[in-house]
C-alpha cells in the first residue's frame, strides 16, 4: 500500500469514540459556508468515485428509456432525448464522501421536459445505468425543477469516469443518487433500495438532515 | 497465526528523507503486536475541525519490536500524503489500525522455495520488508528483486537492500534495478522502462518455481501479471498488492 | 479511478470478523472461481467498498463503514472459507 486508498468521513461531537486529534491536520482553508450541509467539507475540483470499471457508450448506441405500468415504454435516442431541451444550471452538489462542491455549472434536460411524454401513476422511479447500477428516487423529487439528465459539466461533455454521456443529477439528495451512465428510469409502485440502498445507505439520502445510512 | 489487527495510538519517534519526495517514518506504538514482513497498516488522521481522512501504507520493517517504519511518498495532489512528508513532527500522534493481511506476507520456512520481488517505485516498501526480514533470520531461501523505479534519486531503503546484496554466500539478495528514467554512470544497462523481455531475463525462470510478489500501482501491476502469464508462471504462484494511481 | 485489490479489504473486514479475510478463499456465485479475497478487484473511496470478482467482473462483496458500524452485504461469495 501507499496511501492511495482514500475515505474521509467526520468524527461526530459528543460520538461514542472521541478519536485523537493529529496536530496540524486538517486545516482546508475555507471559512464554513452555509451553503454547506453537515459533516460537509468544501472542494474545488471534482474527486472520481466510482464502484466498477467505467462503462464506455457511444452516442450512436445510447438510449433513454421510461418504463411505466402497463409495459408502457417511451424511448429516445441521442439527438431525439437532447431535442426536448437542453438548459443551463448551476448547483451545489453533495457527496455521502463528506465533500461538496458549490456553484457548480451543468447543462441537461430538465426532468420535467422528460415526464411531458410519460403516463404514469406511479409515485416511485429507479433510474437504471449502463453496467448495472441503480438508485430509487420519488417521482415528486425529479420534477418541479429538482432534477435533470446532464449531458455537460463544467462548460464540457461529460466525461466517462464522472458518469458520461449523459447521468442523472438531483442536487437535493446525496450525490450517490444523481445516477452515472443513467439510460432509464423505471416507474414503481412502491419505494425500492437501489444498489447501495440495499448495501447500508439511506433510502432517501437528504444532505440537510444528514440521512447518509439507513 | 496473524494477530489480530485494532486500532493503536502511535507516536512519531523519527523521521528523515527518504528521496527528495518521501520520506522515512517511524512510529512508536507501545501496543503493537508485532507484524510480519508484507503485511500494511490503515493510518487515520483527525483534524481540530473534525475531519477525519485514512489511508492504507505497507510497512517497511518487520518483527516484534514496538515500532513500525513507514516509507511515505508525496502525491502532489493528495490530501494526506503532503502532511505525512511536509509537516508531520516527531512527537506528533496519530492512529493505526492493524497489522493487517495475511496474503501478501512472507515468512521464512523449512521448504527454502525461492521468491522473486518485483517492486514498481514505491511498490518496494512491503518488499524491502520481505528482504530485511529475509536477512535478519539469515535465510537461505534464494530471493531475488526486481526494482523498477524511475532514477537513482528515487530508490527507497537504499542501504537496507545494498547490506542485503553485498551478503556473501546463500543468504545473500540479488537487487536488479531497472532505471527508466536515468540511470547511474556506468550502468550496465541503458535507462528504459521495464518490458516483458527484461523482466524474463531478470526473473527466476518457472522451472525454478518461485514464489512471486509484485507490488506498485495497478497499471504496473497488471502488465507485470499479464507478462508473467506469458513467461509461463502460474497465476497461483504470484500474489500481487496494487496501490492505485496512473 | 480507484482500482486496487482485497489486500485493501484487511481493515474494514477486521471489524466483521477475527482472522485475516484477505487470505480467506470464496466462490464466485455467478461464475465458479474460486480466489482469495485478496486477489479480487476492489474499488474503494469514502469508507464504502466493492469488491468484484476477476474473472466475471460480479459483485462478491460490498462493505460500508458508517459512523457507528461496518455494513457488509457479502451475497457474490459462498464458500467462504477461513483457515483456523
Amino acid at each position: 500500500m501507499n496511501g492511495k486508498v482514500q475515505f474521509g468521513s467526520v468524527v461526530r461531537e459528543g460520538g461514542t469514540d472521541m478519536a485523537l486529534i493529529t496536530r496540524g491536520f486538517g486545516n482546508r482553508g475555507h471559512g464554513r459556508d452555509t451553503r454547506l450541509p453537515p459533516g460537509q467539507t468544501q472542494v474545488e475540483d471534482w474527486p472520481v468515485l466510482t464502484a466498477g470499471a467505467t462503462p464506455q457508450v457511444a452516442q450512436d448506441i445510447w438510449e433513454f428509456t421510461v418504463t411505466a405500468e402497463g409495459g408502457k415504454t417511451t424511448r429516445w435516442d441521442w439527438d431525439s432525448f437532447r431535442a426536448l431541451g437542453l438548459e443551463d444550471f448551476t448547483v451545489d452538489i453533495h457527496c455521502v464522501t463528506h465533500w461538496s462542491r458549490l456553484g457548480m455549472s451543468w447543462r441537461g434536460v430538465p426532468l420535467d421536459k422528460v415526464f411531458e411524454h410519460v403516463d404514469t401513476s406511479y409515485d416511485y422511479v429507479m433510474a437504471h445505468s449502463y453496467g448495472g447500477y441503480t438508485t430509487n428516487v420519488p417521482l415528486d423529487e425529479l420534477l418541479d425543477g429538482k432534477a435533470w439528465i446532464a449531458f455537460e459539466a463544467d462548460g464540457k461533455p461529460l466525461e466517462a469516469e464522472h458518469g458520461g454521456p449523459a447521468r442523472l443529477v438531483v442536487p437535493h439528495l446525496y450525490f450517490w443518487k444523481s445516477a452515472k451512465w443513467v439510460n432509464g428510469l423505471e416507474m414503481i409502485p412502491r419505494n425500492r433500495p437501489g444498489f447501495w440502498e440495499e448495501r447500508g445507505y439511506s433510502l432517501h439520502g437528504d444532505p440537510w438532515n444528514e440521512e447518509r445510512y439507513s | 497465526m496473524i494477530a489480530h489487527a485494532s486500532w493503536h495510538v502511535a507516536t512519531v519517534s523519527a523521521t528523515r528523507p527518504e528521496t527528495p519526495n518521501a520520506r522515512r517514518i517511524i512510529l512508536d506504538i507501545a501496543d503493537w503486536p508485532g507484524n510480519a514482513a508484507g503485511q500494511h497498516v490503515d493510518i487515520r488522521l483527525t483534524g481540530e475541525d473534525g475531519y477525519q481522512a485514512s489511508r492504507s501504507y505497507s510497512i517497511g520493517s518487520s518483527g516484534d519490536a514496538p515500532s513500525i517504519e513507514l516509507a511515505v511518498d508525496r502525491v502532489a495532489t493528495g490530501e494526506v500524503s503532503p502532511f505525512l512528508v511536509d509537516d508531520l513532527m516527531v512527537g506528533d500522534q496519530l492512529e493505526v489500525r492493524g497489522p493487517l493481511g495475511g496474503w501478501f506476507v512472507w515468512k521464512p520456512d523449512a521448504s527454502h522455495r525461492p521468491v522473486q520481488l518485483i517492486a514498481g517505485g514505491s511498490g518496494v516498501v512491503p518488499l524491502a520488508a520481505i528482504v530485511r526480514a529475509h536477512r535478519a533470520a539469515a535465510d537461505v531461501t534464494p530471493i531475488r528483486l526486481l526494482y523498477a523505479v524511475r532514477t537513482p534519486d528515487d530508490v527507497f531503503f537504499r542501504e537496507e537492500l545494498e547490506q542485503a546484496a553485498g551478503d556473501t554466500g546463500s543468504s545473500g539478495v540479488r537487487v536488479d534495478y531497472v532505471f527508466s528514467r536515468r540511470a547511474p554512470d556506468g550502468a550496465s544497462r541503458p535507462a528504459g522502462r521495464l518490458t516483458r523481455e527484461l523482466l524474463g531475463e531478470l526473473v527466476l525462470p518457472p522451472e525454478q518455481n518461485p514464489l512471486v510478489y509484485v507490488c506498485g500501482s495497478t497499471p504496473f501491476v497488471e502488465r507485470v501479471l499479464g507478462w508473467l502469464q506469458e513467461l509461463g508462471h502460474e497465476v497461483d504462484d504470484v500474489r500481487a498488492e496494487r496501490f492505485g494511481g496512473s | 479511478m480507484q482500482k486496487l485489490d482485497g489486500n485493501v479489504l484487511a481493515g474494514p473486514m477486521s471489524q466483521v470478523m477475527t482472522g485475516d479475510a484477505t487470505s480467506a478463499r470464496g466462490r464466485c456465485a455467478h461464475c465458479g472461481d474460486v480466489a482469495a479475497l485478496a486477489q479480487a478487484v476492489v474499488y474503494a473511496d469514502g469508507g464504502w467498498y466493492v469488491a468484484r470478482c476477476r474473472r466475471c467482473d460480479n459483485v462478491l462483496l460490498t462493505i460500508v463503514e458508517a459512523d457507528d458500524d461496518v455494513r457488509l452485504t457479502m451475497t457474490g461469495i459462498t464458500a467462504f472459507t477461513m483457515a483456523v
